[in-house]
C-alpha cells in the first residue's frame, strides 16, 4: 500500500523531463528488455515453466540452461519483500514477469493513435491475451491460486496489473471508451471477463482450448452487453423514484 | 403617447384574427374518439350536473360513418382489436355513460388459466364473470348510438370527425390560466375552458401541456389475430402461458371465436406475421402444449424456410399428442389445455409495439390527461383500456364537484382530485404488470425454480390468489 502512495506522490504537478523520455523499464518491472532479468525469466516462461511448473525449480533450470550462476536467483528476487503467504520471492517475480510480459505482448505493434476501422476488435484483443496463456495452460491454476491471495501482492501487483491489462484492451482497440461512471463499469467488467475466463482455461481440456475462447466470447458479449443492463437498471431507478415523488404529490394535491 | 404605439399592433392582432376563424367557445374540447374520449363525452353528457357543458369531441378517424355504422350492421366475424372490459368499467358505462353495449358480441369468461414455458408451475385464478371480452369498435359505437339518442342540443354538443388537432396555443401567451385556443385542420379555431387529452400514446395535447412522461419500450411487439375454433371450449375462461419470448394468451369470443394477444420479441414478431396463416395456427397450438426447446426449434425452421407446412402441422400434431397421451388423467387435458384452434380469420393478423409510460402528471390549468395520453402498459393483464376509463369516471366526479361548487371546471384545484383519484391505482398497476413482464422475460433457471414456486404458493394460498385476482378483476378499484 505504501509502496502505492509513493508512486502516486511520485507524480509531479509541472512537466517533467522524465515523463517524455523513453521508459527503460517495462511497465511495473524494474528492469527493462535488455537486461539480464528479462533474459532469465523470459526463458523460464518459454522453456523452464511448461516442464516444472511455475515454482523456484523453474528459474533454477534456466539459470542452468544459460550458464548462470544460481546466485541469480536472488537478483531476480530483490525487488519483492519476503512473504510468508508465498513461496519464494523469486516466484513471485516469475508471476509479475508473466503478467507484464504477456500485457506487453498483446498490445504490441498496434499503434492506438490509428483510425478505428484498424483497430482490433475487443474481443480479438481478449482472445489474443488468452492464447498467449496456451503453452502454460495447464500450469494456470497455480498462477491463479498465487495471484488470489490476499496480501501485499495481490493490492500492489496483482489487481493493478488486472487493471492496466483491461485497460490496455480498451485503449488499444476500438471499442468506444467513456469519460462518465462508464469508465468503471467497462474496465470492471472486461475484467471480469478476463480473470474468468482464465479460470475456465486453467481446466480446459478441448482441443486448442476452443471451449475456452467461446466462453470468452460469449461472456464478453454478455458483460458489453450490461451497459444495456446498466442503462435499464438507472432508467427504472429514476421511474420509480419520480413516481414516488409524483405520488406523494398527487396526494398533496388534494389539500 | 401610449396609445399611438399600440394602435398599429391593434390593427395587427385585428388582421391576423381576420385570418383565422373567430373562435367559437366550448367549455370541454376532447381531444381523441376512442373509448376514453367518448366514454367522456357520453358521462358528461348523461350526468344531470354536466350536461348543460357545451362539449366538442374532435377525432382524426370517420367516427360518425364507419364505426357508428358499426352498432346496426356489424360484420359476421369479429374484429382483431378486442379487450377485457371489468365489471367496474363496464357497471360504469352501462350506468354513468348510460350505453347500452352490443350484449351477443360480448363474451364474459370465468377467470384466467396461467400456465408458464419453462415450468409445470399454474395459476388457476377462477371467478364467475371475472370480466368480458369485447371489441373496441362495440364499445366505441355503442357510446355513439347512446351519443345520439341523447340527441343533445347541437350547440352543447359537437362530434368534430375527420379531423385533426393542427395546433394548440394560450389564448395570451404570457397568462398559463388563460384558455387554450385549439386550430383544426378544417379551419375552425376553438376556445376551450378544458381541454381533454384522450389522444393516445403520442397526445399532442400532453406534448403542448409540457407534462413529462416516464417509461420504457419493452423492446416487445404485440400480435393479435382472431381465431376460430374447432369446438366450443368445454370452459369459458382466458388462456395465458409465458413464454420466455413474451406472455401469449387466448381469450374467449362467444362461439367458436377466441381472440389471440401474443407478446413477443420485434425479430419474432416480425416471422409470427409473415408466415401463412396455416403456419401461425399451428404455432399457436403449439405455444400452449409444447417446451420451449420445441418452440425455438420451429422459429428456426421456419426463419429459414427448411420446413413445409405439412411438416410443421405434422410434427406439431404429433408432439401435442406425445404430450397430451403422457398426461396420467384424459380429463385433465380439457382442464389445461386451451381448445384447438383451426384457423385464423383473413387480415386479422397485425403487430404494434408495447411500451410503459406514466405522466407525471394528469392536468394542469385548463389540460386533463385520461387514458394512453396519461399512461400505456404492457396488455399481458388486460388492464389498459379500464385504467382509461377509471381515469374518465374520476375525471366526471371532479367535474361535477366543480360544477356543484360553483367553481371553474378548468381550474388546477378542479383538477387535481382527479389526479389524486387516479395516479396511486394507475402507478400500482403499471408496476404490477412490469414485475410480472420482468419476472417472466427470462429463462434463467435460477429464477425460473424461485417463480414457480412462488406461483405455486400463490395458487395454494387461497387468499393471495383471490387479491391478486381482485385486483386485477376490479382494475385495482
Amino acid at each position: 500500500m505504501l509502496n502505492r502512495s509513493l508512486k502516486l506522490s511520485k507524480r509531479m504537478y509541472h512537466a517533467n523531463a522524465s515523463d517524455f523520455l523513453k521508459p527503460t523499464t517495462l511497465g511495473s518491472l524494474v528492469y527493462g528488455k535488455d537486461s539480464m532479468q528479462y533474459k532469465v525469466l523470459s526463458h523460464a516462461m518459454d522453456v523452464s515453466v511448461p516442464i516444472y511448473g511455475f515454482n523456484e525449480r523453474a528459474i533454477v533450470h534456466s539459470l542452468n540452461v544459460l550458464k548462470l550462476p544460481s546466485s541469480m536467483l536472488s537478483v531476480i528476487s530483490s525487488s519483492n519483500p519476503p512473504s510468508f503467504l508465498h513461496s519464494s520471492p523469486a516466484l513471485m517475480e516469475l508471476i509479475k514477469f508473466h503478467l507484464v510480459d504477456k500485457r506487453y505482448k498483446t498490445v504490441a505493434g498496434i499503434d492506438p493513435e490509428a483510425a478505428d476501422e484498424e483497430l482490433p476488435s475487443l474481443e480479438s484483443l481478449l482472445l489474443k491475451r488468452l492464447k498467449l496463456n496456451a503453452p502454460i495452460a495447464s500450469r494456470l491454476s497455480q498462477v491463479l491460486s498465487q495471484l488470489a491471495i490476499p496480501g501485499p501482492f495481490l493490492l500492489n501487483n496483482a489487481l493493478p496489473e488486472l487493471h492496466r491489462l483491461s485497460d490496455d484492451l480498451l485503449y488499444f482497440s476500438n471499442e468506444k471508451d467513456h469519460t462518465d461512471f462508464a469508465w468503471y463499469s467497462k474496465r470492471l467488467a472486461i475484467s471480469c471477463t478476463y480473470v474468468s475466463s482464465e479460470l475456465f482455461m486453467s481446466q480446459d481440456k478441448s482441443a486448442d482450448f476452443s471451449q475456452t475462447f467461446e466462453f470468452a466470447q460469449e461472456k464478453l458479449h454478455r458483460v458489453m452487453k450490461l451497459g444495456e443492463y446498466y442503462n435499464n437498471t438507472e432508467e427504472f431507478t429514476w421511474y420509480t423514484m419520480l413516481s414516488a415523488v409524483n405520488l406523494a404529490k398527487s396526494q398533496l394535491a388534494r389539500g | 403617447m401610449f396609445g399611438k404605439v399600440s394602435a398599429p399592433h391593434k390593427l395587427i392582432r385585428l388582421i391576423s384574427s381576420a385570418t383565422h376563424a373567430v373562435p367559437k367557445l366550448a367549455d370541454v374540447l376532447i381531444v381523441g374518439g376512442g373509448p376514453a374520449g367518448l366514454t367522456l363525452a357520453a358521462a358528461i353528457k348523461s350526468s344531470p350536473k354536466l350536461n348543460q357543458l357545451s362539449t366538442v369531441l374532435v377525432d382524426a378517424s370517420d367516427l360518425k360513418g364507419k364505426v357508428a355504422s358499426f352498432y346496426n350492421s356489424p360484420p359476421d366475424n369479429y374484429t382483431n382489436r378486442v379487450i377485457s372490459l371489468t365489471p367496474p368499467s363496464r357497471r360504469f358505462l352501462e350506468e354513468r355513460a348510460g350505453v347500452s353495449l352490443m350484449n351477443d358480441r360480448i363474451q364474459v369468461y370465468d377467470g384466467l388459466y396461467v400456465t408458464e414455458g419453462c415450468s409445470d408451475a399454474t395459476l388457476d385464478m377462477e371467478k364467475d364473470s371475472m370480466a368480458c371480452m369485447i371489441e373496441i369498435l362495440n364499445v366505441q359505437s355503442s357510446l355513439l348510438k347512446r351519443l345520439d339518442q341523447l340527441s343533445p342540443d347541437p350547440n352543447t354538443f359537437k362530434i368534430i370527425d375527420n379531423t385533426k388537432v393542427s395546433g394548440i396555443e394560450l389564448n395570451d401567451p404570457y397568462d398559463a390560466k388563460s384558455w387554450p385556443l385549439v386550430t383544426l385542420d378544417n379551419g375552425e379555431v376553438y376556445k376551450t375552458r378544458l381541454l381533454v387529452g384522450a389522444d393516445g400514446f403520442n397526445s399532442p395535447v400532453r406534448k403542448f401541456s409540457r407534462i413529462p412522461s416516464r417509461g420504457w419500450s419493452y423492446n416487445a411487439f404485440g400480435v393479435v389475430a382472431t381465431m376460430k375454433l374447432e369446438y366450443p371450449p368445454y370452459k369459458i375462461r382466458g388462456w395465458q402461458r409465458f413464454l420466455p419470448t413474451g406472455p401469449i394468451a387466448h381469450l374467449p369470443l362467444p362461439g367458436e371465436n377466441a381472440t389471440l394477444v401474443w407478446s413477443c420479441t420485434e425479430r419474432l414478431s416480425k416471422l409470427l406475421t409473415s408466415i401463412t396463416p396455416e403456419q401461425f395456427t399451428a404455432l399457436i397450438n403449439a405455444a400452449f402444449v409444447l417446451e420451449d426447446a420445441d418452440m425455438k426449434f420451429y422459429y428456426k425452421q421456419l426463419e429459414d424456410k427448411t420446413i413445409s407446412t405439412k411438416e410443421l402441422s405434422e410434427d406439431i400434431n404429433f408432439r401435442i399428442e406425445q404430450v397430451f397421451s403422457s398426461s396420467e388423467d384424459e380429463n385433465m387435458i380439457d382442464e389445461k389445455y386451451p381448445p384447438k384452434v383451426q384457423g385464423i380469420l383473413p387480415d386479422t393478423r397485425a403487430r404494434f409495439p408495447l411500451k410503459l409510460s406514466h405522466a407525471d402528471t394528469y392536468c394542469s390549468e385548463r389540460i386533463a390527461l385520461v387514458g394512453d395520453a396519461a399512461h400505456t402498459t404492457h396488455p399481458l393483464a388486460g388492464q389498459g383500456l379500464n385504467m382509461g376509463q377509471g381515469d374518465v369516471e374520476a375525471l366526471v366526479d371532479a367535474l361535477e364537484i366543480a360544477v356543484s361548487r360553483g367553481s371553474d371546471i378548468g381550474s388546477l384545484l378542479s383538477l387535481q382530485s382527479f389526479w389524486a383519484d387516479r395516479y396511486p391505482i394507475n402507478n400500482l398497476l403499471l408496476g404490477m404488470v412490469d414485475k410480472l413482464n420482468k419476472i417472466y422475460g427470462t429463462d434463467y433457471a435460477p429464477i425460473v425454480a424461485l417463480r414457480s414456486f412462488g406461483i405455486n404458493v400463490i395458487n395454494n394460498v387461497p387468499p393471495l390468489k383471490n387479491l391478486i385476482r381482485d385486483t386485477l378483476g376490479e382494475s385495482g378499484r
